[in-house]
């Protein structure tokens, strides 16, 4: 039933649960507990489930969006799980001081590898052709990694990076530089970087609408959510949110944006043709990933 | 105080080590290195610090931003300290201006509380990204660490911000005794680089282990020791050289580390494998790995 309704699941890192946000009555309909401290959360490619990795237990929960309940948790994923991604029948998850990535087999859920990336994960986004993975890391550069081999291919000097998403068309990915405080695109085919833009102090996540025409980054350090317009490349509206704005999406019908306020314990609902904020909605403590059907 | 003898201090030492997925604080007795105590503390405990008159351990939280105070003559929970920000990250003594910085690490401020009371006096607005944080020996400036924003170097009679120095990626900072140089690791590049504190001049970058956290300098100031992430081991440093002299092995993911008061033993948290490895400094070498809770991150060790 619920795959039916346009939810937003929310992972409370301090809370250790899942709010599940029904996005027509901008109301917490469910809170789910997961295993301590889920940092990020994620779909699985056909969206029944989602998983989080939990930073402060080295695991990860599995939840059924059927149920609305954890089906699985995994446990001894790596130290410090960073981000999750899930790309067929695996799901990734990097570890921030391993500089691992561990490869669970998302049906037996079991941890059939890990392999070395990089100093610092923080996010992981899969590919739309899904035969690559993207790591960013705080500590120096963007690294592209093959699969199935799991190998690093190629390394994108670039500085701190947060977050990295991909524009729906799959030209291009746009990257959050924390340390320089804005945000790059970059071409999807050349790996090169092809318009800079700057946003608010300490960008951390980011979303783009399902028309691929805006991009929405939450300054962290700035109370503020970006609007940038991608044809013209220009940020057009810096709307005020709470504290320590973390993860960022947009729903995919109806373009709603929803930002989680680490430090508020709140989501702010953005109406994406008044680029206002609608709603503040409470949530666990310590909310930061977000993701929307 | 441990009298130098020259071979043990005579009195009993403890260590204090945040287990960072437990929430907790365990006591450990030194030499036994037996747990006496685990005390629980505010959500996921990252650094220990002891403050310079012995008398209490201070555990930042960065689950529940909150400091924890604990008493060492009761190894008890004292206070709860909040209102530092989301994320803090590691803390740093002027005990002679009776203050506490602490970074954050989300916040982007240094947050400054009086030593007696724990009160936040003021929040100093930083840079991107605050993870380590060190005070002059002299106590005239507060030098400041991160992942965004380069090295910040703080006044601390005015609290602004004089000088930044730009870093890539730089996680802790430690002052030899006499003040004259700072050590900072650069979590990125893999190097440890020194600097004149002078005049905040580059005096040399040494390459270390994979993607290097903690760094301690010993109370004589001849050796650095810095632990080394992803390269599971430990870099020996002389200060004479600014060389590395040995690079010890030691557990999955090694994090903080502490020194004995007579700078006889490191102990180093092995965050990956939840063990402690105590290192004989006079041979370089790990004598002894001892379990933990789960997660070490933080050790403080008493004097």
């Amino acid at each position: 039933m619920d795959r039916k309704r346009s939810l937003a699941y929310v992972s409370n890192q301090n809370g250790s649960s899942v709010s599940v946000i029904d996005t027509v009555t901008n109301k917490v309909v469910k809170t789910i507990p997961v295993n301590k401290n889920p940092n990020a959360i994620n779909f699985s490619p056909d969206k029944s489930r989602l998983y989080t990795s939990n930073v402060g237990s080295r695991s990860v929960s599995v939840i059924s969006r059927k149920t609305n309940t954890v089906i699985q948790t995994i446990q001894n994923v790596l130290p410090e799980p960073f981000g999750i991604a899930a790309v067929s029948n695996k799901v990734y998850v990097p570890g921030q001081y391993s500089g691992e990535v561990a490869v669970i087999n998302a049906r037996s859920f079991h941890v059939i590898e890990r392999f070395q990336v990089a100093n610092g994960p923080v996010t992981i986004t899969a590919a739309p052709s899904g035969q690559q993975l993207y790591v960013t890391t705080l500590a120096q550069d963007i690294f592209i990694i093959n699969i199935p081999q799991n190998k690093v291919v190629q390394t994108l000097p670039s500085g701190p990076i947060w977050g990295l998403v991909f524009t729906p068309s799959g030209k291009s990915f746009i990257v959050t530089n924390f340390d320089t405080n804005q945000i790059t695109i970059y071409s999807a085919s050349t790996n090169k970087p092809i318009a800079q833009i700057p946003v608010g102090l300490a960008p951390l996540g980011l979303a783009i609408s399902s028309s691929g025409l805006r991009a929405y980054v939450a300054n962290s350090r700035s109370r503020s959510v970006s609007v940038i317009d991608l044809v013209s490349k220009r940020v057009i509206k810096t709307i005020p949110v709470g504290t320590i704005p973390y993860g960022v999406t947009v729903t995919p019908n109806k373009q709603t944006v929803y930002v989680t306020n680490y430090d508020s314990n709140t989501v702010s609902v953005i109406d994406a043709q008044s680029l206002s904020v609608i709603k503040t909605i409470p949530v666990g403590a310590g909310p930061r990933g977000i993701v929307s059907s | 105080m441990g009298t130098a003898t020259g071979t043990q201090a005579t009195q009993s030492l403890f260590a204090y080590v945040s287990n960072q997925n437990d929430d907790s604080l365990s006591v450990l007795a030194i030499p036994s290195n037996r747990t006496i105590k685990t005390i629980r503390v505010g959500q996921l405990p990252n650094s220990a610090v002891i403050s310079p008159d012995g008398a209490r351990v201070y555990t930042t939280n960065r689950g529940s931003n909150t400091l924890s105070v604990i008493s060492t003559s009761t190894n008890t929970l004292i206070q709860t300290v909040r209102g530092v920000g989301s994320e803090p990250f590691a803390t740093a003594f002027a005990p002679n201006r009776g203050r506490i910085y602490v970074p954050t690490l989300y916040t982007g401020s240094v947050f400054v509380l009086d030593s007696v009371t724990n009160n936040v006096l003021q929040e100093i607005p930083i840079g991107n990204g605050l993870v380590g944080i060190a005070v002059s020996p002299d106590e005239s400036k507060v030098y400041v660490t991160s992942l965004g924003t380069g090295i910040s170097i703080i006044d601390a009679n005015t609290n602004k911000v004089i000088e930044t120095i730009p870093a890539t990626g730089s996680w802790s900072v430690r002052f030899l005794p006499n003040g004259t140089r700072y050590y900072v690791n650069n979590y990125g590049t893999n190097l440890v680089s020194v600097y004149n504190a002078g005049n905040n001049a580059l005096i040399k970058r040494i390459p270390v282990g994979a993607a290097p956290l903690g760094v301690i300098v010993s109370k004589n100031g001849q050796r650095v020791y810095v632990t080394n992430s992803r390269g599971s081991s430990v870099s020996v440093i002389d200060t004479s050289t600014n060389g590395v002299i040995k690079t010890i092995p030691v557990g999955f993911v090694p994090f903080g580390i502490a020194l004995t008061p007579l700078n006889r033993r490191a102990y180093v948290t092995n965050f990956g494998d939840n063990t402690i490895s105590i290192i004989d400094t006079t041979t370089n070498s790990v004598i002894e790995t001892i379990p933990t809770g789960n997660n070490p991150r933080g050790i403080a060790i008493t004097s």
